[in-house]
């Protein structure tokens, strides 16, 4: 495939260039049906369970810690469940190899991306909100906090697009994608006061973190302005980095070797 | 419609080219038709003509433009039914037709009148979990049907089938004919391509030997044959079909009478499947799936 080497221009500049072009129709649809089979593969169901299961928990612990427990609950699974369930579904979809007959539609491998990208989003907001609302009620900084588990979504998704298309297997998905998600989360360890440094700035998923606790401690503009950017920026680096592992190893393979 | 010039087709990985030096051009309201034995290249031909194997050498122009830099708009004119019929399993065959149709901002059918067409409307709203192999094929030739595609692409859309199914699907392709869409048949099954071809293609080994309308193959065909049969001296038996006016000029028929064993001389019809091998020295039926 032609696209292979030349993934920042062709994944950023022409997609830049014809985000006029895209068909709106074409996403919504798309969205639309990636809701329908998470809904008809108990995605919903599992995320309202999940989510009672945190609302519980949320008020046994001390009413000291519950906002802080809060953060980490968010931050720790609606915001990265995408990161987890892409795999699943491209997993899904390469064994019953309904690549080919999707993509003899107009529907494109971006619109593949962002449709499932955007409709995992919706469950994480969702799920966040429940957690949220059910807990502290609307508060001031309600909408910001959703504005960061939504990006962080996104990237945590668009992440797992990535390792999920040279994956064959869910196992092998598990795999890889642990050691993922253990180097994106060691912000952590600053969140948790274990190691204190200024490094974590460099993880987007610090920009996540800063912006999820702000629903309880407002954030710095600077520090809003560096969050929102940098998640936005890895965002952005993370769909030409999936789309190019997407064509260059589930695009060029298809019309070879996928048979029942 | 479809303008293949010197097309040659390498897979990534493998050092021979599959498909060689292919040419050929197909009509509007043309039905063509692949044939070949398992492997010969048919389905590979068919992927590089609906885009999906864009690293070829050659001309291939589909529908106007050059295959390798057709954008996105040209799916909505081309309908493609791969011989695996694939589906979301989980849902329904009218969510999975919902689903595929949403796709496509040409106009489209409704979900149940594409139903109607394969005689799938009393099972719409069964899994494809639950959908024999005959079932499944027809759905996948309805979803290719959905947008009214002029352009056809149908890889061995009877392969596998019961006869009742079979009939189902000549019937239904039939009609398309009529239509006046242009279909692109891939098939091993010689009858079909006999009662529903204008013109066929011998494939081989990615190369096509042979070109010509079913008619004036049957005309070729039915000229009476002699099959010879004959025992090589390790005692294997082969046998060789000769046209009866050619008998006496062929030289290996003289080299059989005089230096192997004869076993019997039958003289017949030949059938196209039997012109198949005479052209192409390959068995259509080898490797059926
Ligand atoms: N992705 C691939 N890589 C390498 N070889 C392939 C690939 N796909 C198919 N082939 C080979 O190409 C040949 C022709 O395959 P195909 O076009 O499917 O034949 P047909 O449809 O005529 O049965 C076969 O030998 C097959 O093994
Ligand atoms: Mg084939």
């Amino acid at each position: 495939m032609k696209q292979n080497n030349r993934w920042i221009d062709m994944g950023l500049l022409s997609r830049f260039a014809s985000i006029g072009a895209c068909q709106w129709s074409l996403l919504r649809n798309g969205i639309w049906n990636e809701i329908r089979i998470q809904f008809r593969h108990g995605f919903y169901y599992a995320y309202a369970l999940v989510s009672a299961l945190y609302l519980i928990i949320l008020q046994l612990v001390p009413i000291e810690y519950r906002e802080s427990a809060n953060v980490f609950i968010t931050f720790t699974d609606p915001s990265v469940l995408g990161f987890f369930f892409i795999g699943g579904l491209i997993m899904i979809e390469k064994g019953q190899h309904l690549l080919d007959p999707l993509f003899m539609t107009p529907y494109s491998p971006e619109y593949y991306i962002w449709s499932k990208v955007l409709s995992l989003s919706v469950l994480s907001v969702l799920s966040s909100s429940i957690i949220h609302l059910f807990t502290f009620g609307f508060t001031a900084h309600f909408i910001t906090f959703l504005c960061g588990v939504w990006l962080t979504s996104i990237m945590f998704t668009l992440l797992g697009v990535g390792v999920a298309a040279k994956c064959t297997t869910v196992n092998e998905f598990f795999s890889v994608s642990s050691l993922y998600g253990a180097i994106s989360m060691v912000p952590l360890l600053g969140w948790l006061n274990l190691w204190e440094s200024p490094i974590y700035l460099l993880w987007p998923t610090q920009a996540s973190l800063l912006i999820i606790q702000s629903v309880f401690e407002p954030l710095h503009i600077m520090e809003g302005a560096y969050a929102f950017l940098y998640l936005t920026v890895a965002s952005i680096l993370l769909f030409g980095w999936a789309r190019h592992r997407f064509y260059r190893y589930m695009i060029s393979i298809q019309g070879g070797g996928k048979r029942l | 419609m479809i303008e293949v010039h010197e097309l040659f087709y390498t897979y990534p990985g493998s050092k021979q080219p599959l498909l060689q030096d292919m040419n050929f051009q197909i009509g509007t309201g043309e039905i063509f038709g692949l044939l070949g034995p398992s492997g010969a290249g048919k389905s590979t031909t068919q992927k590089v003509l609906i885009g999906m194997l864009k690293d070829y050498t050659g001309s291939v122009k589909v529908l106007g433009g050059e295959i390798a830099s057709s954008n996105r708009t040209f799916y909505e004119k081309i309908g493609v039914a791969f011989e695996f019929p694939n589906f979301y399993m989980r849902l329904t065959a009218r969510e999975n037709l919902q689903m595929f149709r949403s796709l496509y901002s040409v106009p489209t059918v409704e979900v149940n009148e594409a139903l109607r067409w394969v005689s799938l409307e009393d099972y719409a709203d069964r899994k494809v979990q639950d959908y024999s192999k005959g079932m499944k094929m027809r759905l996948n030739l309805a979803r290719s049907l959905m947008h009214h595609p002029p352009l056809l692409f149908l890889d061995e859309p009877t392969s596998g089938l019961d006869p009742t199914n079979a009939a189902h699907i000549k019937q239904l392709m039939i009609k398309l004919k009529e239509e006046g869409r242009t279909i692109v048949l891939t098939t091993h099954n010689m009858a079909l391509a006999e009662q529903l071809c204008d013109r066929v293609a011998f494939v081989v080994d990615g190369k096509i030997r042979l070109i010509d309308t079913p008619a004036r193959l049957m005309k070729e065909a039915g000229q009476t044959q002699v099959e010879v049969k004959y025992a090589h001296k390790d005692g294997r038996v082969e046998a060789l079909h000769i046209p009866i006016h050619e008998l006496s000029q062929n030289r290996q028929f003289h080299s059989i009478m005089n230096s192997q064993e004869l076993l019997s001389i039958h003289s017949h019809e030949m059938s196209l499947e039997q012109l198949f091998i005479r052209v192409t020295g390959r068995a259509l039926h080898e490797a059926e799936q």
